[in-house]
């Protein structure tokens, strides 16, 4: 593998929702350390693109590779889920309701096979990266949606993964709190180097720290203009 | 889901739960199954069906308002009635029979009707106290700005009859294999015939010993299609459902209606569960000559010949229940995660045959798969009652925990994936914790049904060496005291697990997401 | 994998190590029987304590009427675990012989037991009988209207209040196929159809067996009714006003007259795994002193041997007419009478 090699590389996928197709032929490619947005109505198959490339899904036809390697062949899963090596911040969190911050991470490390001795520092440095010093007690019942957020954030980074995969990060933030996670999202990406794919039906604040952008409409990817009004707002077309 | 457990599960699963079944389809003939067009069988069939819609009608009857009362008033001490409430569940129907028989006359269906009404309206009350507790307290304030109190009452409704039907089905299924009550109920007047005689009489006919097998197969096959939609309508999140930003009901003030509130609930615990305990401390007291010397004679001797039996008991259930919630957990989360959804349905159905089926083709079925060369150490062994109770009641905690499991977001699932958590990690450590109330709620309930299972256990080595089984010689011989006591130790020993979780617990016991 | 394998194992063995710890010790000898615990438990400890022997026994319980002991026989069949099987009536135990699963055993203890109580085969020996009886409530049969036989059932004006368990398990179905093998099948369908009449019309009790029958008679529910003498004597034990009425003992003019005695019965089983032990038992219960122990028992057995001392509480034959009973004749056409009973009892 050299440093040239796609972190991802999407061959021909093709993924239907019952009878409906939401893609078919799909390639995609994503450059280490690259941030790609994907934009798309809801219901055109972005998340299930992002679950498809973290192996919870499989596709009907294609391939995905990740770092050069094959990862999934259509309705075959080469490497399983918990193998990829991937950060996945889900929307909303899905925080596990009985483990406390740090028993989250604790979790985590534990089975990326972090020797014990070095969790303590690890969860110190994750909780400060997502600027959570303080909540290694706190459950998730007791977090409001920014925080929530943030500590999926640092669930997804444990491994320190190459591959992001952001969905809907921002989706039930006040707007104080969306510019202070992509802010955050973004010096943690340059200062980890991890490319992202991040998915949103709303592009105009990730906009700002994305490299590149695509929509995804009637089952095809089309390049967009960062700087253009493409990506103003989907708001009258959505829902 | 990792696939080593998975398939482990499965194999225990078809072994101790439908083995005992699949092994007695040889035995039929085809003169057997010709029997099946016999319109007195079928008529009794129709008989046995009014019997269950009976006695769901009653359960609906009591079991709602009830649930209402206990769940979303102020009426004064709804917790402890609540939880009384539940109590006739883990008594034997016959019990209720014994008592009631004694004080009223109402013989054959409609005396049958309101005993085991009364014994299962706990069923709809436990299912419908939950919807209740479920319904959006946002849906009931948009409801009473749009219509005044009245809306705000019916508002909730929709949402708490698909989980009062289900608890109506569920009892409707108990009742219509229950062949003990009603024989023991038109003991007096009119022979009250119900199908499951028709099982019963055909294991006598020995020159057809596949008879009875046919013979089951409409019941179970009656028990199976009513169970369906309440699986469904639990699929459909129609039974319990949280949407997010949920708000807790109020509780509702009753004003001057408190009083026939209370009443109301005071008389439904009286009949079901106050008279019938009432019943048996005063049968241990020795009756109207009795004396306290009386009552602590009938519990020293219940001790003292029944130790044995109640340790045993005890420990059969103790392991069956273990063994069940833990085949429970993987099997219930198999059927609501497994790729291909119809396998979970058909899984579902299968995890619905082990209850369905009479319990003595259960037992039966049993003994001829364990009984022979080779297996003699196990079949004689006090692992036996461990299979057969785990095999007959391990479908309760499929089903409650597959309920639980679809109600557990999976994505919890996932991330734990993605994590690098491997598929036992994730449902031991993922899985599991959340849903701790509803492992409790299955542990405790097939604690308590191995600890009164009588039809299966009776027929097998060591698990017909149990507690009931020893109250049920009893009663025969007319010992009253002393089965009295035997009873009530055994129904205190059902009742134990809930209560110690009850009160040493922050969590509830979930039978219901 | 294979630490998922590992992790798996570890999960389930403390569960195998119940299982497995709980496998018990084999016994000297295995008897099932379907006399009732309270009844058979110290005579069964007795044995031990005078051969020292370790008995494991399986009881069956009143709400099987027996089918649950014989299925699970049938059942074991491919691999027997019981040596013995005692049997406290007959019906099952000839259907067991005539399906060959009984092994033959001419005990010498059983050289003075009336031939019309034992297998021309030797695969069964009866003793200890218990009676068809009419058990009836002191305050409810006065003295001068007592029942004197099976077809006062009918007499409701006479004789109200009757009862008689359902006749399709258990010693009622016993005593049908007797009457059926007597007065003919015919004869005794429409007495089947009469006797649903009845019930149909409220005159005539159908109690689950005869246990409840004498628990019912014994707490006037129902006035009288035919049962088991162990029944009766349970009920006279405790205290009950109840009397016994000897069936069809007067007239004197019809083949089905006679009171019918239903021994228990004990046989050893096909390739029973400790045989000697099995006829060392079969002996030790065939005995006269352990038929006067049964007689003396709360169940209050009637010796089949004349010389068997019988205590006070024990009904005595003397002068008693008994209906004579083929036996294997009754065992062999029980299956089809029960069939056809339940079509008219079931409906």
């Amino acid at each position: 593998m050299t440093n040239s090699t796609p972190v991802l590389r999407i061959e021909g996928a093709a993924l239907a929702f019952g009878s409906q197709p939401l893609f078919t032929g799909l390639n995609l490619e994503l450059a280490p350390a690259e941030h790609l947005l994907m934009v798309g109505r809801s219901g055109c198959g972005k998340t299930s693109l992002l679950r498809a490339i973290a192996g919870l899904q499989r596709l009907d036809a294609g391939r995905i590779s990740l770092h050069g390697s094959l990862a999934t062949d259509a309705g075959t899963l080469a490497i399983s889920p918990e193998r990829r090596g991937i950060g996945y911040l889900f929307q909303g969190g899905a925080l596990w309701p009985h483990l406390t911050v740090e028993g989250t991470l604790r979790f985590c490390l534990k089975c990326g096979r972090v020797p014990r001795k070095e969790h303590q520092g690890r969860i110190a440095e994750l909780l400060e990266w997502v600027e959570l010093s303080g909540f290694e007690k706190r459950r998730p019942g007791s977090l409001s949606g920014g925080e929530a957020q943030r500590v999926g954030l640092a669930r997804a980074l444990c491994m320190r993964p190459k591959l992001m995969l952001l969905d809907e990060p921002l989706g039930p933030l006040d707007a104080e709190l969306r510019y202070s996670l992509l802010d955050r999202l973004e010096s943690l990406r340059d200062q980890l180097g991890f490319a992202t794919l991040h998915v949103t039906h709303d592009p105009r604040e990730a906009a700002r720290i994305a490299h590149r952008a695509l929509r995804l409409e009637g089952g095809v990817l089309q390049p967009l203009d960062l700087e253009g009004s493409e990506l103003s707002p989907l708001q009258p077309a959505i829902r | 889901m990792s696939r080593p457990l998975l398939i482990l599960a499965l194999g225990v699963f078809a072994v101790l739960c439908l083995g005992p079944l699949g092994i007695m389809l040889p035995r039929v003939t085809p003169a057997d199954l010709a029997s099946l067009g016999d319109s007195r069988t079928w008529n009794l069939l129709g008989r046995t069906i009014g019997l269950g819609a009976g006695v769901s009608a009653i359960a609906l009857l009591l079991g709602l308002p009830f649930a209402f009362f206990v769940t979303r008033t102020d009426v004064p001490g709804a917790g402890l009635l609540r939880l009384l409430g539940v109590i006739p569940l883990f008594m034997p129907a016959l019990l209720m029979a014994m008592t009631w028989t004694v004080f009223v006359d109402w013989r054959g269906a409609p005396g049958t009707i309101w005993i085991l009404g009364l014994s299962y309206f706990p069923l709809v009350a436990v299912f419908a106290g939950r919807a209740f507790e479920r319904i959006d307290g946002r849906l009931e304030d948009a409801a009473l700005l749009a219509g005044g109190r009245w809306a705000q009452l019916r508002s909730g409704l929709p949402l708490v009859y698909p989980a009062a039907l289900a608890g109506a089905a569920l009892a409707f299924t108990f009742a219509v294999n229950d062949f003990a009550v009603p024989d023991y109920v038109s003991s007096v007047g009119p022979k009250f015939n119900v199908y499951a005689d028709e099982i019963f009489a055909n294991w006598n006919n020995w020159k057809r010993p596949g008879l009875a097998v046919v013979t089951a197969l409409p019941l179970i096959a009656l028990t199976v299609c009513t169970l369906l939609p309440v699986l469904r309508l639990r699929r459909r999140g129609a039974l319990a459902s949280i949407a997010s930003g949920f708000r807790d009901p109020e509780t509702l003030k009753l004003g001057v209606w408190r009083f026939p509130a209370i009443v109301f609930c005071l008389a439904v615990l009286s009949a079901s569960v106050f008279l019938p305990l009432g019943r048996l401390f005063y049968e241990a007291w020795g009756a109207a000559d009795g004396t306290l010397d009386t009552l602590r004679g009938a519990f020293a001797s219940a001790f003292d010949l029944a130790r044995d039996d109640l340790a045993r008991s005890l420990r059969f259930a103790t392991i069956a229940a273990t063994a069940a919630t833990f085949l429970g957990l993987v099997l219930g989360h198999a059927i609501e995660r497994v790729r291909r959804r119809r396998l979970g349905t058909v899984l579902e159905i299968a995890a619905l045959l082990p209850i369905a089926a009479p319990a003595t083709l259960f037992g039966i079925g049993a003994i001829v798969m364990w009984s022979r060369p080779g297996l003699s150490g196990i079949y004689a062994s006090e692992a036996m009652p461990v299979i057969l109770f785990t095999g007959r009641l391990a479908a309760f905690a499929v089903l409650i925990l597959s309920g639980a499991v679809a109600s557990l977001d999976v994505r919890l699932e996932e991330s734990a994936a993605l994590a690098g958590a491997g598929p036992i990690k994730r449902l031991f450590q993922i899985v599991a914790p959340p849903l701790v109330g509803a492992l409790a709620a299955s542990w405790t309930l097939v604690f308590a049904f191995a600890l009164r299972e009588l039809d299966a256990g009776i027929l097998v080595p060591e698990a017909n060496r149990t507690a009931i089984i020893r109250v049920f010689n009893g009663v025969h011989f007319g010992r009253d005291e002393y089965v009295a006591a035997l009873s009530l130790l055994l129904v205190f020993a059902s009742l134990l697990p809930a209560l110690f979780w009850i009160c040493f617990s922050r969590k509830r016991l979930e039978v219901l997401p | 994998m294979i630490l998922a394998s590992l992790r798996l194992s570890a999960c389930l063995s403390p569960l195998l190590g119940l299982m497995l710890a709980a496998c018990a010790q084999d016994p000297d000898l295995i008897i099932y029987t379907s006399v009732d615990q309270v009844h058979s438990e110290s005579l069964l400890e007795r044995f031990e304590e005078e051969t020292g022997l370790t008995v494991r026994v399986e009881f069956d319980t009143e709400a099987t009427k027996t089918v649950g002991l014989v299925e699970r026989l049938r059942a074991e069949s491919a691999a027997p675990r019981c040596d013995v099987f005692w049997n406290n009536e007959i019906a099952n135990t000839i259907a067991l012989a005539e399906e060959g699963l009984l092994a033959t055993y001419d005990s010498p203890s059983a050289a003075e037991i009336p031939a019309s109580f034992r297998d021309r085969e030797r695969r069964w020996t009866g003793f200890a009988a218990r009676a068809r009886i009419m058990i009836e409530n002191l305050n409810e049969v006065p003295e001068d209207s007592r029942p004197s036989g099976f077809m006062d059932l009918f007499d409701t004006e006479r004789h109200p209040n009757a009862a008689i368990a359902r006749p399709l398990e258990g010693t009622t179905l016993t005593h049908f196929a007797v009457l059926g093998t007597l007065l003919g099948e015919d004869e005794l369908y429409a007495l089947a159809e009469r006797i649903m009449e009845q019930n149909r019309a409220g005159k005539l009790a159908m109690p689950g067996g005869n246990g409840p029958l004498a628990k019912g008679v014994a707490s006037g529910a129902t006035a009288w009714g035919f049962t088991d003498t162990d029944d009766f004597n349970v009920m006279l034990a405790n205290g009950h006003p109840v009397r016994m009425g000897l069936p069809d003992q007067g007239n004197g003019d019809g083949q089905g007259d006679g009171l019918i005695l239903i021994p228990n019965t004990v046989m050893i089983l096909k390739d029973a795994p400790r045989r000697a032990a099995a006829e060392q038992f079969v002996d030790w219960l065939l005995s006269k002193e352990v038929e006067a122990l049964i007689a003396e028992s709360d169940s209050a057995n009637i010796p089949v041997r004349p010389d068997v001392p019988r205590p006070d509480g024990v009904l005595s034959l003397e002068g008693v007419r008994l209906m004579p009973i083929d036996w294997n004749d009754v065992g062999r056409r029980l299956p089809a009478i029960q069939e056809r009973l339940k079509e008219i009892v079931l409906r």
